[in-house]
């Protein structure tokens, strides 16, 4: 039996249990998604120590301090992936993605605000200030992030 | 209706492994055999072959202790895995 579409009534019902099965995969995935209580905290002090240690100092300890970076985010993932055994990348397609960007943007900006006021200025303070805004913004955009993706994974394939 | 479903995609096992590796980027062999309920064999069975249509990555990192298996999705399985649940919304389109 055969609709107007050319679909047969058998397909169809194929049809919607092979999306059905898809959907409870991707519910799966999402409670997979939970992140260790330690990764946006941490995440947070890595971006929150990054900010004055490229914003003060020569450029050789500049150098020094994107490396150490780039070393204890990559330390970071592993820890997160032995512990999760997942990992998902920060620029994933859907609503998360606005998040991963806007985290990324945070650190960009507060980064060229501090190399900026410390080059210019004799403000410490304010690279400080800016450090203390990477924490927080890191740790709450992370939390929206979490929570976004596992909507995203929920929502209709 | 046949040839616009993906043959590989297409078997149920094979179809959660997909949807699951399309939602995250990859995941450890331990995390696809708890999430479909099947035993080692069965899910080195469908893994192979999603690695042997070239729909699938594995990789084994070394330097972390014990090594483990970890599955992800080529590009080129990630569009038959797209194609597949495009056709399969067509489907209901009417």
């Amino acid at each position: 039996m055969e609709n107007v579409t050319g679909w047969g009534s058998s397909e169809i019902a194929s049809g919607s249990e092979q999306l059905a099965a898809i959907a409870q995969a991707r519910a799966a995935a999402a409670d997979r998604l939970t992140t260790p209580w330690w990764y946006h905290p941490t995440l947070g002090l890595l971006c929150a120590a990054y900010v004055p240690a490229v914003s003060f100092g020569a450029a050789a300890w500049r150098a020094v301090a994107v490396v150490l970076f780039v070393c204890a985010g990559a330390a970071l993932v592993q820890a997160y992936r032995r512990q999760t055994g997942v990992w998902v990348s920060g620029f994933h397609r859907g609503r998360s993605r606005r998040w991963a960007i806007a985290t990324s943007l945070l650190l960009g900006l507060t980064v060229a605000g501090g190399l900026a006021t410390a080059q210019l200025t004799d403000r410490g303070w304010v690279v400080w200030l800016l450090s203390a805004v990477a924490f927080v913004g890191v740790n709450a955009f992370g939390r929206a992030y979490d929570a976004a993706l596992r909507a995203d994974l929920r929502a209709r394939p | 209706m046949t040839e616009v479903f993906d043959e590989i995609v297409h078997a149920p096992n094979r179809l959660k492994i997909c949807a699951f590796l399309d939602a995250i980027d990859s995941a450890e062999f331990s995390v696809l055999r708890d999430m479909l309920g099947v035993a080692d064999s069965v899910l080195s069975k469908h893994v192979k072959a999603l690695q042997d249509a070239g729909y699938a990555e594995v990789s084994k990192p070394t330097g972390q202790g014990r090594v483990k298996t970890w599955v992800k999705l080529t590009p080129r399985g990630r569009r038959a895995y797209a194609d597949h649940v495009a056709a399969l919304k067509r489907l209901f389109e009417h």
